[in-house]
């Protein structure tokens, strides 16, 4: 093999590389006026955000209100996870958003696909809402685990 | 015949089924079986069990050691315990104990006798205890599953987690920090009778959880990792690991004192302990059985640690990781012990906060928070 194919390879291979990991990181398209969005905070410097999705099962407030008096209704502690989490946030501190014109070539899923894969999360998470104007925020987040 | 007495510090010898019968017999109960053939091992000589451990008999013959031989220069013939006082409580547990197992958990001990005789070694340096018949059982179904079981601090390494590289790794570097170090050792078998598992997998109820620990059942208490939740430094998962510890410990703690293999919940047994466990029970009653009037019910664990534990967490992250500043030790401190839900990024408050972290100042607070984030940003994920 010549050095030139053995460079040829090599950079194909690098290339598929970065392309899968950067396939791994989840990008979630959010509707912000959705109802599974519990509540959004985007600060006027638009270098912190907060999006917080509602866990499907606990969107209401009534089946809150009922996993909560069932939890604290128990005087047997069955484990230390404590109070079932009813929603998760994605958090952005200190990073600029990108801007874009459009969705081509973005890979993302919606926020029902979100909630249908167990809310898997990578770090970072992307999420991508749509703006006024047409264009789209793509903000890096993560999540407290 | 020479009576050799049974030396508990030494591997007993267990033997398997396809040993047992094959060469001389053996005697009844109390006595010393008939010599087996040359090289051979004896059976059974009195108890019954396949495992002829039940009496003695059937040593080598060839240089068959006489009373001036050194013990040291016949020791190595020695194949298996001859029934006297010193012995027979164990050799009759022995029996017993393998009598109790499954079939299919014998046909495990026959193919693997070197394991199972570290298993009956245990339970021989555990007096046979109920705690440890059922450690052993627990620990042959893991092994069978292809778990490790780590017999020195009673810990069940199952499979899932053994597979698991990027928590295999994190634990494997905590075992060699001190403080949790410690907490492993109160589950060594000299002073503990609640043993540990490590395992994988997603609780479906919470599913957003880096881990779970599950409270005491017949004295094992299981730790569950999320394998969705290992996306982040391999620090962050260290304090998963030293949160549920603590947890693990408090459930040990009242386990202990229950004197039963599971916790008696109520607020009467809560109330019965507090002149050993004072601070435990202190929170169980505030935040779980007596809740003083307008206060809300929460996670007695949680604003226990929040308020108690954060040193031990920051001293084991230190063990683990010292490339840290204090801030970064301070901030992941904090994790898991803000409260219930989400806290708000402008106040740092979740919706339901521990009384600790409620009580610290909102700037610090939020800034807590950024120095978690930036952390997060600036460290490679475990996995």
């Amino acid at each position: 093999m010549s050095v030139k194919t053995a460079l040829l390879l090599l950079s194909f291979c690098c290339i598929s590389f970065a392309q899968k990991s950067n396939q791994q990181k989840i990008t979630i398209f959010l509707d912000i006026n959705d109802k599974a969005l519990k509540e959004y905070y985007i600060d006027k410097d638009t270098t912190t955000a907060f999006f917080n999705i509602h866990i499907i099962e606990y969107q209401t407030k009534k089946s809150r209100d009922k996993a909560m008096n069932e939890h604290y209704k128990n005087l047997i502690e069955e484990n230390s996870a404590g109070l079932p989490r009813f929603s998760i946030g994605f958090y952005v501190f200190d990073i600029k958003p990108e801007k874009l014109k459009s969705l081509d070539c973005i890979d993302y899923i919606t926020v029902k696909q979100f909630r249908e894969n167990n809310y898997k999360t990578t770090s970072p998470t992307y999420i991508i809402h749509k703006l006024k104007d047409g264009k789209y925020l793509k903000w890096e987040t993560n999540t407290l685990n | 015949m020479r009576r050799v007495k049974f030396q508990p510090s030494r591997p007993v010898k267990v033997l398997t089924p396809d040993a047992c019968g094959s060469t001389g017999g053996g005697g009844t109960s109390g006595s010393t079986g008939s010599n087996g053939t040359s090289g051979s091992t004896g059976s059974d000589g009195g108890f019954g069990d396949p495992y002829g451990t039940g009496g003695g008999g059937g040593y080598d013959n060839s240089d068959y050691p006489t009373d001036d031989t050194n013990t040291e220069n016949y020791q190595q013939y020695i194949t298996i315990p001859i029934l006297s006082a010193e012995n027979s409580f164990d050799i009759k547990n022995t029996g017993i104990f393998y009598n109790s197992l499954s079939l299919q958990q014998q046909q495990w001990a026959i193919d693997n006798p070197n394991s199972y005789n570290q298993i009956i070694q245990y339970q021989i340096d555990n007096v046979w205890s109920d705690e440890s018949k059922a450690f052993a059982i627990e620990a042959i179904n893991s092994i069978k599953e292809g778990s490790d079981v780590d017999l020195t601090y009673k810990v069940i390494v199952d499979k899932s987690f053994k597979d698991n590289p990027c928590l295999n790794e994190v634990y494997e570097k905590l075992g060699k920090a001190p403080t949790f170090n410690n907490y492993l050792k109160e589950y060594d078998s000299d002073f503990s009778v609640v043993d540990l598992k490590l395992s994988v997998g997603v609780d479906t109820q919470y599913s957003l959880a880096g881990a779970v620990t599950y409270k005491p059942i017949n004295s094992l208490i299981e730790i569950k990792f999320n394998p969705n939740k290992l996306n982040t430094p391999p620090l962050n998962i260290a304090i998963t690991f030293i949160h549920e510890m603590i947890h693990a410990e408090t459930y040990r703690k009242l386990l202990i004192l229950s004197g039963k293999g599971e916790i008696p919940w109520s607020s009467d047994f809560i109330e019965s302990i507090k002149n050993n466990e004072e601070k435990i029970a202190h929170y169980y009653m505030m935040y779980r059985y007596e809740i003083p009037l307008g206060e809300s019910p929460s996670e007695p664990q949680h604003e226990y640690m929040a308020q108690l534990s954060r040193n031990i967490i920051t001293d084991v992250m230190k063990q683990f990781d010292s490339s840290q500043s204090e801030d970064v030790y301070n901030a992941l401190a904090w994790i898991g012990l803000m409260g219930e839900g989400e806290p708000n990024p402008l106040t740092g408050l979740p919706p339901q906060p521990t009384a600790a972290w409620a009580a610290i100042p909102q700037v610090e607070r939020v800034k807590i928070l950024k120095i978690y984030f930036d952390f997060i940003e600036n460290n490679t994920p475990c996995q």
